[in-house]
């Protein structure tokens, strides 16, 4: 089972790292060592001043370092050289935020032969580049062989930060012309403003002329390599110093016409995708379990996955620039978020949320009403992320999960724990037993960048809290036949049983402090993972966690009836049960506010 | 939480005193302006051509010929407009067997390369003059990027907006009303009052810069195309009237007026060269003032406490002060967990209000 721990540092521990997570707010993130790993001791939030009417970073960095050493006091800030600030003294780890991946994505162009791509995807892949396509023949004669009209078609699309144009076999010039051609005709000068790094590798030499039509409309780098023959490899990491200068050149790009500490600006970057795919890598390694991440904020959701040591993931509103993005809901259809809502005026009332969600970052619900709405769109996006994943199917086998975590700003606004249980049996509609567990700080991401840039060790069930345990049996009756019956034995205190039936929810609740064994019985046609109707106990006893056990006996996969007013009863049954949100505010919306929300 | 801790916490709408702006250069263009240059808001930094349907042709491989044969080809001269279906290049061909290239759209041929015979079409080419948004000093140019400027001002966030940017005079025009005799073509047009469909269409015959207002609701903002829509929602089918202008909003989406303190921020600048910005971009969209009397006018009401506005809850778009912490308050109303601040508001009375629902306007 999950074992999660306590921050244990000795006063005065020096060795600390700083990660800084840029979105809506900026946070700051302090890790102290705690024998060999990072743990995280504190984390300092504020509003973001990188937009309007700053774009200047430096104001909201040292609200936040501030308000990390409220928060820890000297603990966080031992000591500060003389005469520095706070902002200026600190170093910082890694960078986490959404578009902020970790180096430039790169199209290749080219008729290199196939051993000169070998060595130059591994260059560039030692220079942290990450392909997102290419375009590319082993013929000499590469006009012949490239459309370059269409692949300036996806080139426009995928908006990579480089373009790689590399070529073996230039002898008349015309493959860089022809590309130089393609390349100053289609892409400057239109309203999507886009201006990617042009680097041209090229063999034994470059046309000049059309390195200078290049250099008149994009930031050109030039390598020349040689060898290339039957007795000299050719020599891509002659390259090696110009790659160098076109991360460089992306780098300088990367927060263009916003003023960024230079703490920040130096540091290594992750972007919040594949901090939370390391996270999830990291917690299903050291817990030795399956663990499936879901990170829910206002611009982008995602699903990681680590199963049997295979790394999957999904997500919905993810964009390749770390600026402030529209609230995800604009993306997800009204019908799928309709589904979710027990009682509310959609359309009009997801679209206002949207804008004024996306204008105001901040704002909290502020109603239990507009937070089932907030739960209700965030469900409808990431049941479509898995659903619209590439091959069609879950990247999660539902079945499982050993460990589902909550994260992001989902997970720093339940109202209710009870909540992030439903966020997650919503969503990931996982079947047999799975612990839940909430990261409250929304500090995963922040764990994972710390990690991915070579921090160490780093304690990632530190900022884990234990919700409890689902016991969803797999099955199928008729709403309020017997599905399963669950018996909590607490250590200390009485025996609690309950039978629950089919369509239903229900929570389990004792003592937190107490272990608890827990014996579950389901029906002949339920199954919680031995077989249909075969009683099951975990091995060892588990603790309360902040809910208990949740029994969701709802069936999979979850079904509502089609009539509107039946599908709405059924969700509010389905809060209700659980005691979710307030009663007195279920299933109504508060339609009286001036901004409509 | 301290007074200055609780200050700074707030995310704050207003900047004043020194701005620092990056122009960005959207299209290959001539920068005018040089490092330690003074500008003057409004002046022009760059011009440049900005292009709109751009099609390339790989001409050789279309017409499968050799890339000197093809200047040979062409049906029509460089920059001759032509109307969609013309042929550009190519001909018939006996028995219809030849390749040709038809115009996609209205537009012109601008280039046919000498070279390699690559082909570009566009269907509308505009002369584009890029003018500074705030008056000061030149302090970076980065060539083929664009520059940064250095300056006093004052620069006020707007929620939403859409449409680009604007310079002009700032005019301030009630919602109920046509504009005056005073407004002019060109000015920036600033109601305290809620958008609405009817006045916008008034206002728009003035041939305004631009428009700022306070709040719009759902069907005026989807009328006049300010917002995007959500993934399957129907748009209506009649009474669109995409506005043609930048055109942004203070406070968001609903129906809530414009905060006298922000209204006295944008009153300070009556009359003046300001800039407006207005962008589909969360957080891009904002209003540039000049030096002088908005600056002084947000000093003054800083002297009296952080004025601020309530996003969200039974009190949205209140306007108050805030007077410190609200101890023993730690959730919202949804039951979210939340630092939260006294507000005494400016129609009275004293609430508690999350400091994440607040944002200082001034």
């Amino acid at each position: 089972m999950y074992q999660g721990s306590d921050v244990e540092v000795a006063p005065g521990a020096g060795s600390r790292a700083m990660v800084v997570e840029l979105g809506s707010e900026i946070r700051v993130g302090v890790f102290v060592l705690a024998g060999s790993e990072y743990r995280l001791l504190t984390v300092g939030d504020a509003a973001s001043t990188l937009d309007a009417p700053d774009f200047d970073l430096t104001l909201g960095y040292e609200t936040a370092l501030a308000r990390a050493q409220s928060l820890a006091g000297a603990f966080a800030f031992p000591t500060l050289p003389m005469g520095s600030t706070l902002a200026s003294a600190q170093s910082v780890a890694a960078v986490v935020g959404r578009g902020l991946e970790s180096g430039p994505s790169c199209f290749l162009i080219g008729n290199l032969v196939g051993s000169d791509l070998e060595v130059l995807e591994a260059a560039l892949d030692q220079h942290g580049f990450r392909p997102v396509g290419r375009a590319v023949t082993a013929a000499r004669v590469f006009r012949d062989r490239i459309d370059g009209p269409a692949t300036l078609d996806v080139v426009s699309a995928q908006r990579p930060d480089v373009i790689l144009v590399a070529l073996g076999d230039d002898h008349d010039g015309h493959g860089l012309a022809y590309m130089a051609d393609l390349l100053v005709g289609g892409v400057p000068g239109t309203e999507s403003g886009y201006a990617p790094v042009i680097a041209v590798v090229g063999k034994g030499g470059v046309d000049e002329r059309a390195v200078t039509a290049l250099k008149q409309v994009f930031l050109v780098h030039v390598a020349t390599i040689q060898g290339g023959t039957s007795e000299v490899e050719v020599g891509i990491r002659d390259s090696s110093l110009m790659l160098d200068r076109v991360v460089k050149s992306v780098d300088d790009r990367r927060f263009r016409g916003r003023l960024v500490p230079e703490p920040i600006a130096r540091a290594p970057t992750q972007s919040t995708a594949s901090a939370i795919e390391i996270a999830a890598q990291g917690l299903a390694a050291q817990q030795g379990l399956n663990v499936v991440v879901v990170s829910l904020d206002d611009d982008q959701v995602m699903i990681a996955g680590c199963q049997a040591n295979e790394l999957a993931s999904v997500g919905a509103g993810q964009r390749s620039d770390f600026a402030r993005a529209h609230h995800v809901a604009l993306h997800t259809p009204v019908d799928r978020v309709a589904q979710w809502i027990a009682d509310a005026p959609l359309p009009q009332a997801m679209r206002l949320t949207a804008l004024n969600r996306s204008a105001h970052p901040s704002a909290l619900a502020f109603s239990p009403a507009e937070l089932q709405l907030w739960h209700a769109i965030w469900i409808a996006a990431a049941r479509q992320a898995i659903r619209d994943s590439e091959d069609g199917r879950s990247p999660i086998n539902q079945e499982g999960v050993d460990l589902a975590v909550l994260t992001g700003r989902a997970a720093q606004t339940v109202g209710r724990p009870v909540q992030a249980a439903l966020l997650l049996a919503n969503i990931l509609e996982t079947v047999g037993i799975t612990q839940f567990a909430l990261d409250p700080a929304s500090s995963l991401a922040m764990h994972g960048a710390l990690a991915g840039v070579g921090g160490g060790q780093v304690g990632l069930e530190t900022s884990l809290v234990p919700l409890g345990v689902c016991i969803a049996p797999k099955g199928r009756a008729r709403p309020g036949e017997p599905a399963v019956l669950v018996e909590v034995r607490p250590d200390s205190g009485s025996r609690i049983e309950r039978e629950v039936a089919a369509g239903s929810l229900d929570v389990i609740q004792w003592d937190s402090r107490v272990p608890a064994e827990i014996r579950i019985w389901p029906h002949p046609r339920f199954d919680v993972g031995l077989g249909n109707g075969r009683p099951a106990q975990l091995k060892v006893s588990v603790e309360a966690g902040l809910i208990g056990v949740v029994v969701d006996a709802r069936g999979r996969p979850l079904s509502w009836p089609d009539e509107q007013h039946a599908r709405q009863a059924r969700l509010q049954e389905w809060f209700r049960s659980v005691d979710a949100f307030p009663a007195s505010t279920t299933g109504t919306v508060q339609k009286g506010s001036r901004n409509g929300a | 939480m301290g007074p200055e801790e609780l200050t700074r916490s707030v995310r704050r709408t207003v900047a004043s005193g020194d701005l620092r702006r990056w122009h960005a250069l959207p299209m290959p263009g001539r920068i005018l302006v040089e490092e330690g240059d003074h500008v003057a808001m409004g002046q022009v930094w760059s011009r440049g051509r900005m292009r709109a349907g751009v099609t390339v042709v790989d001409l050789p491989r279309l017409l499968n010929t050799h890339p000197s044969e093809v200047h040979k080809q062409l049906a029509v001269s460089l920059v001759e407009t032509v109307e969609e279906g013309d042929v550009l290049a190519g001909s018939p061909g006996r028995l219809g067997t030849g390749r040709q290239w038809l115009a996609p759209a209205r537009g012109m041929l601008t280039s046919v390369s000498q070279r390699t015979g690559v082909a570009v079409f566009v269907r509308d080419v505009r002369e584009v003059a890029l003018h500074c948004l705030l008056a000061g000093i030149v302090v970076n140019v980065s060539a083929g990027d664009g520059v940064v400027i250095e300056g006093r001002g004052v620069a006020v966030a707007a929620a939403l907006g859409a449409g680009g940017r604007a310079i002009g005079r700032l005019r301030f025009v009630g919602a109920g009303d046509s504009p005056d005799a005073a407004v002019e073509a060109g000015d920036i047009l600033i109601t305290p009052d809620p958008l609405q469909v009817g006045w916008m269409r008034r206002v728009l015959e003035v041939h305004p810069a631009a428009v700022v207002a306070p709040s719009a609701d759902d069907e005026t903002l989807t009328q006049l195309a300010l917002a995007p829509t959500i993934a399957g929602m129907p748009l209506p089918q009649l009474g669109m009237v995409p506005v043609s202008v930048p055109t942004i909003l203070t406070e968001g989406v609903g129906y809530g007026r414009m905060p006298r303190a922000l209204q006295a921020v944008l009153r300070g600048s009556a009359g003046e060269t300001v800039a407006v910005v207005g962008s589909r971009q969360p957080g891009a969209s904002e209003i540039i003032l000049p030096p002088g009397r908005s600056v002084d006018v947000v000093t003054e009401l800083r002297a009296g406490g952080l004025p601020v506005r309530i996003m969200a809850g039974p009190d949205a778009w209140d306007e108050g002060v805030v007077i410190g912490p609200a101890p023993g308050v730690g959730r919202a109303a949804s039951g979210s967990p939340a630092t939260c601040v006294q507000v005494r508001r400016a129609e009275g009375g004293v609430v508690a209000v999350p400091v994440s629902d607040l944002e200082a306007i001034a």
